[in-house]
Formats: C-alpha cells, structure tokens, sequence
C-alpha cells in the first residue's frame, strides 16, 4: 500500500474515534446533575445561593443533544471553551501545560529505554543465573514501588538532608527571573531547550538540576517494562537460527550478543519506546505533583476531580490525536526497520 | 548442588524478609528515647534578598477586583491596587490612602472622598476622580452571579441585583464633584459598614482610560447590559492589572505562581521587596522541605501538621491570630423525604422523620452531646475557642460572656427523653453525617458527635460520610437532604450584621438552607442592619447572641484561630483582625539577614 | 492435562516464581485468618473499619497495644495492614476477574465471528484504549463517589479493552488452525468450538497478562486512595493507609524519619504483594511463551 494513502486513510481514521472518546466523555459527565457540574463555579459556600443563576447562565440544564451539539459546534470553528480550574481557554491551557510534560519525556525516555536494553541484555545473556534473578527481581521492585513514595523519599534526602541540592520546581527563583526577562526568549517554554537557543549555561545547568529527581522516579518506576521485554526478545533472537552459526563459526560470545542478536531485539523495544514517549507527554500526575513540575498530568487529574468538563474533553481530544499518531509513526517505523512487514497488514 | 541452594537460598530470603517485618517494631523503641538527645540545630538559610517569596494552597481565580470573592485573589488584588480608605494600623478604624480625606455630609446618607493627586498607575495613568467613579460603576455593573458585589448593591442601590435597580441608580449613586467624588447610600445604617466594605478588594480603584481603551465598558448607558453578569474570563482585567499600588504584576502562571515587579513611580513609600512571589504547591511536604532550605519565606502550614514545625530556631510563628471566622454545625429543619442520609424517614428507630430538628428539645440534646474540649484539642490542635453565637470576637457588640453549652451527657439524656413525646428516647433514630473529605477538623466534630450518642442510648445511631463538596455536599445541601451540616463563614466586612444574616435570618445564604425561620429572630436582624443608635444597636444583637443559645438551630463550633509561619528573616508583620490580609501587609514589611 | 502438570512444575522449580507462589500464600493465609490474627473489638460493627483510640492527628510509633503503631487520626496500622490484605485480594480479584469474562466473552467474538461484529467491538476498545486510563478512572470515581467499589468499576472500566484485543488477537491466530476446522467439519456448534476448543489454546497469554495484571490493579487502586480517591478514610484499605501516611513521610526536622512505620508498613505490604503476583506472572511468561525454547 502506498506510503501517502497509508497515512491518509489512518488519519481520517482519527475522526470517529474523536467523535465516540468525546461521545463517551460527555455521557459520563452527563451522569452528574446540573447542580453537580454547576459547583465547578462555585466553590465557596457563601456563593450557594448563586447556584440556579450559575446553572442559568452556562446552560447547565440543557439537554444533552443540545449541550454536546454546541460544545461541537464550538470546536470545529476552534473554541475548546474555557477550563475553570486554570483561569484560561482549554487550548491555551494545553499550550500551557504541555512543555513540561514534554520536557519530562523528553528526558526520562532515552534514561529508561537504555537502562532497560542494558538490563535486559544482560538478563538474558545470562539466563537463569544470578545475574539474571537479581536484575529481574531489581526491575520488578522499582516497579511495585508506589511513585509517591519513592518520590518523597528522594526529595527527603536530596532536597531535605543534602540542604537544596537537588529542588523540585522547573526553575530556582533567581533563574526564572532571568528567563521572564525581556532579554531571555521563550521559543518552546521547554526551559532546556530554550537555555539552548539562547546559548544561556547557567539557566540550561538549573533546569537539568531541577529535571534528575523527576526523571529518576519517572525511570525507577518504568524501567521493568522495557528491561521484560528486551530480555524476552534478546531470547528469542538468541535462540534463532543465524546465531547458532554465528557461534558455531567461533564468534566471540559477547560479539554475538551486542552485534546480532541485540539489533534484532531492539524492535519491539522501538515499538514500545513510541507509547512510552507519548504516556510521559501526556502527563504523569504524582510526579507533576510531588515535584511541582506541572504538566499535562496535574491538569487533567484537577479537571477530573474538580468536574472542570471542557478541560477533560480538550485533555481527551488531545490524548486521542497524539494516540492516533504515535501509533502510526510507530507502524511506519516499523516497516522501516523490518523488512518483512509491509503496511496496512495486521501488526499484533 | 547449585541449583537445591538458590532454591532454598530464595525461600529463606523470603521468610527472612517477612520476619524481619514483624521484628522491626520492637527495635524501633531504642530511636524513640534517643530522640530527645538528638535535637539537631536546623538553621534555615537566607535566599533571594530581595524577593518576598510564599508558598500556599490554592492559587487566585482571577486579578479582576470586581470579581474575585475567593481569598487567593483578594490577596493579590491587595497588592496591586489600591483602595480609597484601608485599615489603619491595627485599629478598628479606616485611614485614607486613595483619598486624602472622608466626610459624611449632614444628610447623613452622602460621603465626600476628596481624591489625592500624583498618584499614577502602573501603565503610566493618572488618577483622577472619573477614574474612582468608573471603578465604582463599574463593579456594579458587572456585578457577577456569585461575586462580591452584593454587597455594594445592598449599600448603595438597596437592591440585591444590579439589575434590578437600573442604571440610573447606578449612575447616581456615585458622581464626580471637581477634585472630589461624593457616593450616596441607600439609608444612614449603611454609614459605618459602608466604609469597612470599601477597604475591600472589590472596591479597588482603576484606570478609566486603559479599560476603555481594551474593550471594557466605556461607562455609558448604552452598553451596560452587556457587560452585566459576564461569563468567566471575558473580562479584560481577568489576567491583566493596572493598579496604584506598589507593585506590579510581572506574570500570572495559573496553577503554578503570580510574580509581582516593583512599581518605582509609586506614590507613597518604594515597595520593600523588589519582588512578590507567590507559588502555588499543594503537597504539604514538598512545601516544608521548601521552607526549610530556605527557598521561600512564608509557608501555609495546614493544622495537621503544626507540631513538626515546632522548636525549629529559624521559624518565626506568630500564632492565636483570631480569625473572623465562625464554625457552626447546622440541622435542617425540613428534610427532603427522598434524602439518602435519613433512613426510613420515620421515628422507628431506622431513621428519623423530615421534621425531627424542629423539636427544639432535639436540638438541645445534640448540643448537650457535643464536646467542644476534644474537638478543640484533637480536630482543631487546639487552634480555636468556643463561640456561643456567629457574633464573635472582633465584630463589634461581641459578647465575652454569653451563654454557651457544653458537654453534659446527662442534660443532653433528658432533653431526649423529652423530645417528640418521648418517643425519640424509645424509638431511638439513625441518620447519616457527611462531612469533607480530608477536613480533619470536620471529621472530628461528626465523631464526636456520633460517639457521644451512642453512649447516652445505644438506639441513637448515626453514620459518618464522607463526601465531595462539589458532587455530593452541594447537591444535598441546596436540596434539604442533609440533616446536618457543618459549614463556616469568613467575615467580608467586620460589621455583627455580615454575621448573623447568613447564620440566623431565614433567607441568610446558610440558615435559609436550614429551613430555619423564625420571625422575631428575622424582625431583630432586619432592625439591627438598619439601627443608628450604636446603644439600641447593642441591645438587639446581644439579645441575637442570647437567641442563638436559647432557640439552638444549630451547634456553634468556633472561631478558629490563624497561624502565619515566616522565617527568622522577615520582620514588620502586624495583625488586624479587621482585615486578615494574608500572609500580612507586605508593604510594611521587610527581609533582612541580620 | 499434561500440560498443566508441566506447568505446575515449571512454576516449582523456578526459584523466582517459587518466592512469587510463597508470598502469595502467605497473603492469602493473612487474608483468610484475618479475624483471628487481628480480631475486631467488642461491637464492632464493620470489620472494614479500623478501630481508632482518639482523634488525634499525629501517628504513634510502635508500643504494646499497637504493634505496627498508629497512624493518622489513631487507626491501628497492624489491624489496618491484616484486613487491608482481604481489600487488596477483593479488589484485585474481582477487578480482573469481571476484565477476564468480559474480555473473553467480547474478544471471542470478535475473533471468532470477524466482520462486521468484529469492527465495532475494536472501534469501541479503541475508543476506551485512546483515552488514558488513570484520568477517565479518576472521572468515574469522583462521579460514583470514593468507595471501594467505585474504584473496582473504574478500574475495570479502563482494563477490560487491553483483555478483548489480546484473546481477539489470539482466537484470530487459533482461528484458522485444523482441528478447528475438523470439529466444525464434524458438526460442532459455534459456542462449543470457541468454548471447548479456541479458548483453552488462546488463554495461555492472557493469563501471563492477568496475573501481572493482579499487582498493577493494586497498585493503580493505591494510586487513586493516595489521590485521595479511593476507600474512605479508616477504611482497611492498603491505599487508604498509605495515603495517610502522605504527609508524615518527612518527618520534623531533627528526625526525618521518626514516623517510618506509618509510612514503610502498609507501603511494604504493597510492595510485596505485588512483587509476589509480578513474579508469579513473569515466570508465566518465561513458561508459556511458545517463542522461548523449552528446556
């Protein structure tokens, strides 16, 4: 199947998965009386009285036909309406909080995607013997260890004991001083980035500092996944054919591992790297929270909890297009790298 | 070999792991006396000298002064705009700021604010007395559903919707008179309260010119309406702000933190901190360890955790900072029959019927039942006193001595043999309490009063719940499903009236979800609000304070008292229990290392 | 028949999954005596709920009467962690047991029927699939109200997607397999095939996923208590626990660590509960994956 048509054909496939994740959505929230949905905008009780008048002027008690048509209508014209809780358009609060997820995956996937090839690989290099228990029996620990915890602790000792050395926060306050400066250009409001682009040492050093904490929490948690999968494939391309007579030639054994079976390995570990970036830029709450590094994830936990609906719809459109697209990319790469698949077969 | 060790290698490890959890606790006594040898010198370094920087819960909703009502927006409004009297001191009584002096004219109902000059605005503005007549106007035109503005509907208007007053009213009410402007009251009552409300954020003073000039209402007749009850966010002012007051903002970042920027044209004397930071960071610990490196000045400490704070060199605590807050437990008087939380609806001992608070002997009993030293001591950590009425300490005519009840298990057994002909001490009843989620204080109140019944008579069962405020408690509340519940209001203006209306009239925005009405106690509120005789005055509201205690319609809980935490560094802080500006009057306040 | 024993001896020998199967004996043994080791007060109404000397906020550390402490508002940990293992297997097991049938039943159709069936189940676990999980579970349990059972439904709401596409995926490649081909060709009906034939050969992987899926059920119920949107507050509940425990992580200054107990108790509790059920999966996997050579 052509390249161009592919990808057209999978976007336009984007539209009634859209249409039913924001169908859902809206029945779900339609769950919640008018006055329910009404407390969004009314949060201290002297204001109880405004109640009806609230539930009046936002149209709390139309319809549901006549509610979700005029969220839609409101859509397509490029209006995502207006998130209660951040005091500011719903597309504007993606803006917004998107460069901080990002700048969060950005730099926690490449940490967790090569501690989890170098485990795996040598897990399964070492198969059943202690190398391997231990490296699994490690993985899976970090990964039955409740985030907030472990988040905690390290800012207990690394912030608390080790007096501020490592901070949580995007920025010291001195450094965000300097980069709202008129002399400072945001280009991407992700700060490392943008202490690039702006050839600023001091600024780029500060946002990193304030990055380790968070990324090794994100790294600790989710490293197993990649390290399980990496030991499984790494096993399977050990055991084919090829390297049987790579070692039957007489390859060094650690030439074998690292030159043959390893490429091979790394493609569903490619595969998955896609989803992973994509989970971390859409948000991880505890993180964001413990952290104050907020993101995507802070956003959309305080819009569920607090009812903010237009935020939960723009959160759930934005989730469902970067879901639609990582999956393509990732079937494209795919192709790419694996000369046997061809696109638009079933890939499981 | 090999192979049979790792085996068994694993399942002792296993079995050394589980044990060694249940050996844990007993060493754990050793550290716990050593404790106290180890009181280690914890010294907060000195930062960023020359920002002020906090730490809190919650961030502002908007910077529009008229329409912000939560505290997080007051709290910046106060700081970038400024109003045409403000509290003086730690006195009681207003000094001008915006105006250089105040009179009330013979008529009684007239106040003259003669307008200071050389004040400028952020933006480079003038101030002039259109401009105070437009910030007045304004903010009764806008006068949002749920906003603050009643009050200066009911003060100077008579009415509770702008709207229904029409904008001549408006017009009137406020109008410039050369260098001065002159702004009528509704009646003479409104003399001294009137005053209090405008050293209210709402009543900040803009730049005319500018908010024309970005699409606000150009103070016409024509285009009022439009800008009446608006939506959020479609104010100009909601994110941007030129004020007169000494700083400035620099940048909002909603969810995260509000950075303010000296303004070195101010007119009085040059703001102390070249910056106000304001952070928003919710997860208690990641606030203290904050504090505690010396990265912020001011932390909001939540009651729970006082104690670890305690014996710490470096922490200035300025504590019982009495809050004009009152606590109250309220019962409904007519419950909805299809609430969830009244049982069968019936006097059978499987729940109660709509009526059942109505007997006052009920709600003597439930007063009698109440332990106000455990709930002080354990759900407040001892932050807080006893009020026997919303009247409380700070509002004027504030009686030290009122009545008020307290745990008597004994007294609380007889009036229940009494109640409902007896029937409620044979029958016995179940109902269910909800209270906030994480509201310790709140959750304690509902168990101690859960606890305490059941042990007068074991018929008397009540559930605990909790519950959301937003999808649960609202709901409930507004339809007279709950049979009790316990909410608390913070004073807008320091008058007793602001007070008793919403605990005690029977369309108060509390009592009237009680379905409370009592027509003496509405006749006495009605004739207090409007009394000018501060001798007649006196008399109606002690004997409201009296009433509050003899009809019951509620439990009073308290007035809880504020704490503010700082470093060592920071030094000017008063407290005016007229106006709690938190965290304090910035302006007067200063950072220093030595 | 064989292939059970097998299993069962796979599962024996491998001394990971030996320590998997020994931890969750252990919980289960704790779960079922829980009545005995940690015995409810006199007229005690809800076992559920834990007792609570007081209301004071500060967590006491280990003593005579408490062994494990207190935490938060007085509730003995002990008591709380013991019957919290009962809440933990309720959850997970329900969880992934309601995901499991429904998963099956709405897999197995789609694979086996194909077309038109088949379209609009995967379009509709889709849907689900694009949204993230932890967010939509968050939405359903502030709608239902925290509870125990909320948190159960949302996190079977957000689970049951992953279980349909794999046993799809799996009837698919069964599908097309001869001894499918020669029961139909003797007569079989559709539901005998799928039932006596498809199913038992495509199950395997999904049992790897649902067993590892048993600690992350846990742990995502965990997640959401400590959200604060889970069991109630003094509901024997491990999340509950740890959620409490939130706040008293770091303790005062001089003696960080001084509440550890209310903190690394029902936080280890977790931890091995889940690691046992994670060992237990993954020896699953080393076993039944037909990719792997086996010894």
């Amino acid at each position: 199947m052509e390249l161009r048509s592919y990808i057209v054909r999978r976007l336009l496939l984007l539209i009634p998965v859209l249409f039913g994740v924001t169908l859902f959505i809206f029945g779900v929230t339609m769950l919640f009386s008018p006055t329910q949905r009404a407390t969004l905008y009314v949060r201290d009780p002297r204001q109880l009285a405004d109640l009806p008048a609230v539930i009046e002027l936002y149209h709390l008690d139309a319809p549901f036909v006549v509610q979700y048509g005029s969220w839609v209508s409101q859509v397509v014209t490029g209006n995502l309406g207006w998130s209660r809780i951040v005091s500011m358009p719903v597309w504007e609060a993606i803006w917004h909080y998107l460069p901080a997820s990002l700048e969060l995956a950005i730099f926690a996937t490449p940490v967790i995607i090569l501690a989890g090839i170098a485990l795996g690989t040598t897990a399964a290099a070492h198969k059943d013997k202690p190398a391997d228990h231990i490296t699994r029996v490690l993985a899976i620990f970090g990964w039955s260890l409740p985030t907030f915890w472990f988040g905690l602790l390290l800012l207990m000792i690394f912030y608390g004991l080790f007096r501020g050395f490592l901070p949580p926060g995007r920025l010291s306050v001195q450094m965000d001083i300097l980069v709202g400066a008129s002399d400072f250009i945001r280009y991407t409001h992700i700060n490392t980035l943008d202490a690039i682009l702006n050839l600023n040492g001091p600024v780029l050093l500060d946002a990193i500092r304030h990055l380790i904490l968070p990324v090794i929490t994100l790294s600790v948690v989710q490293v197993a996944f990649i390290m399980r999968l990496m030991r499984s494939s790494m096993l399977e391309a050990l055991g084919k054919g090829y390297i049987l007579t790579a070692k039957a030639k007489g390859l060094d054994q650690r030439v074998v591992v690292n030159r043959h079976a390893r490429r091979n390995a790394l493609i569903p570990v490619i595969t998955v790297s896609g989803y992973l970036f994509a989970a971390l830029a859409n948000g991880v709450v505890i993180t964001e929270t413990i952290f104050n590094f907020k993101g995507m994830g802070w956003w959309a936990w305080q819009a569920a909890v607090n009812l903010d609906i237009p935020a939960v719809l723009g959160f759930a459109l934005f989730n469902a297009c970067l879901f639609v697209l990582v999956n393509l990319v990732v079937d494209i790469l795919y192709t790419r790298v694996d000369p046997r698949v061809r696109l638009g077969q079933g890939i499981q | 070999m090999s192979k049979r060790f790792s085996k068994m290698g694993w399942i002792v490890l296993v079995a050394l792991l589980c044990l060694a959890l249940v050996a844990l606790p007993a060493c754990t006594t050793p550290p716990a006396e050593q404790e106290e040898e180890e009181e280690e010198e914890i010294s907060i370094p000195f930062k960023n000298p020359n920002e002020f920087i906090e730490m809190t819960i919650g961030g502002p909703e908007c910077l529009d002064p008229a329409w912000g009502y939560d505290t997080a927006s007051g709290q910046q409004t106060t700081l970038i705009y400024q109003t045409l009297v403000w509290w003086d001191g730690t006195s009681s009584n207003v000094k001008p700021v915006l105006c250089t002096d105040y009179e009330l004219l013979p008529d009684g109902v007239t106040y003259r604010f003669t307008i200071r000059e050389g004040v400028k605005f952020h933006d480079g503005g003038d101030l002039t007395p259109e401009d105070v007549e437009y910030s007045f106007e304004r903010t009764l035109v806008q006068d949002r559903a749920g906003g603050p503005v009643w009050m200066l509907d009911e003060e100077l208007l008579g009415v509770y919707d702008s709207a229904d007053a029409g904008f001549a009213a408006i017009d009137a009410a406020i109008e410039v008179d050369g260098g001065d402007v002159l702004i009528t009251l509704a009646d003479p009552a409104w003399a001294i309260p009137f005053l209090q409300v405008a050293a209210g954020p709402w009543c900040s003073i803009v730049d005319k010119e500018w908010c024309v000039a970005n699409g606000e209402w150009d103070g016409t007749e024509a285009t009022w309406m439009d800008f009446h009850n608006p939506e959020s966010g479609t104010s100009y002012l909601w994110d941007e702000a030129n004020g007169t007051g000494p700083w400035m903002l620099e940048e909002w970042d909603p969810g995260n933190q509000v950075k303010l920027l000296r303004f070195d044209d101010y007119w009085g004397d040059p703001a102390p901190f070249e910056r106000v930071i304001t952070q928003q960071v919710d997860e208690w610990t990641t606030r203290k360890l904050a504090f505690l490196a010396g990265d912020v000045d001011c932390v909001y400490v939540p009651l729970t955790y006082i104690d670890e704070m305690d014996g710490i060199d470096d922490v200035q605590l300025i504590k019982d900072l009495p809050n004009l807050t009152f606590d109250a437990f309220f019962m409904t008087f007519d419950l909805d029959p299809t609430s969830d939380y009244i049982g069968s609806g019936q006097l059978d001992g499987e729940g109660i019927p709509t009526d059942f608070f109505s007997d006052i002997d009920v709600r003597k009993g439930m007063n009698y039942a109440f332990d106000w030293v455990t709930y002080l001591a354990d759900g407040l950590s001892g932050e807080g006193e006893q009020r026997g009425s919303p009247v409380i300490q700070g509002l004027t005519y504030f009686n030290p001595n009122a009545k008020m009840y307290s745990k008597d298990l004994d007294k609380a057994a007889e009036h229940f043999q009494a109640a409902w002909g007896g029937e409620v001490w044979t029958k016995g009843f179940k109902f269910t309490l909800l209270y906030n989620s994480g509201n310790i204080a709140r959750k304690t109140a509902c168990s101690i009063l859960a606890e305490n019944l059941v042990k007068i008579n074991p018929l008397f069962q009540v559930q605990l719940q909790p519950a959301d405020w937003g999808t649960v408690m609202v709901p409930n509340l507004v339809t007279y499903k709950m049979p009790m519940f316990q909410i608390g209001w913070m004073a807008d203006y320091p008058d007793p009236d602001n007070f008793v209306y919403p605990f005690m009239h029977s369309t108060g925005t509390f009592s009237h979800f009680q379905g409370y009405n009592n027509p003496e106690v509405d006749a006495l509120i009605e004739a207090g609000k409007l009394e000018l005789d501060p001798v007649a005055r006196e008399a109606i509201y002690l004997e409201l304070q009296d009433w509050y205690y003899d009809d019951a319609p509620g439990i009073a809980l308290c007035q809880p008292f504020a704490r503010r935490y700082f470093t060592k560094y920071i030094s000017g802080f008063y407290y005016n229990p007229m106006n709690p500006v938190y965290p304090g009057p910035l302006w007067d306040m200063s950072k220093s290392e030595s | 028949m064989t292939d059970f024993k097998f299993l069962a001896r796979q599962l024996l020998r491998n001394p990971l999954s030996l320590m998997g199967i020994v931890l969750i004996v252990i919980f289960a043994f704790v779960a079922i005596f829980a009545p005995l080791i940690a015995p409810p007060p006199e007229g005690h109404l809800n076992p559920y709920l834990i007792p609570h000397e007081g209301y004071s906020v500060t967590p006491r550390p280990p003593s005579e009467e408490h062994i494990f402490g207190t935490t938060q508002g007085q509730y003995d940990i002990f008591y709380g962690v013991i019957w919290g293992t009962r809440s933990a297997f309720q959850v997970g097991l329900i969880v992934i047991g309601v995901v499991l049938l429904a998963g099956i039943i709405l897999g197995s159709l789609a694979g086996y029927f194909g077309g038109l069936v088949d379209e609009v189940i995967m379009r509709i676990t889709d849907i689900f699939l694009a949204f993230p999980g932890l967010i939509l579970a968050m939405a359903i349990v502030t709608g239902l109200g925290p509870s125990l059972r909320s948190v159960m439904i949302a996190l079977a709401s957000v689970s049951w997607p992953a279980y349909a596409r794999l046993i799809r995926g799996d009837i698919l490649q069964v599908r097309e397999e001869d001894f499918i081909e020669a029961s139909r060709g003797l007569g079989a009906s559709n539901l005998r095939v799928i039932v006596r034939h498809a199913l038992p050969n495509a199950i395997y992987p999904t049992l790897v996923m649902a067993s590892l899926d048993i600690g992350a059920i846990v742990l995502a119920a965990a997640a959401l208590s400590f959200l604060g949107l889970g069991a109630p507050e003094g509901y024997a509940d491990w999340g509950q626990l740890t959620s409490f425990a939130r706040n008293w992580i770091v303790g005062p200054p001089g003696n960080p660590l001084k509440y550890w107990y209310a903190v690394t108790i029902p936080g280890l509790f977790i931890l091995l509960f889940v690691l046992g059920w994670n060992l237990l999966g993954d020896a699953f996997r080393d076993i039944l994956d037909p990719r792997l050579a086996r010894r």
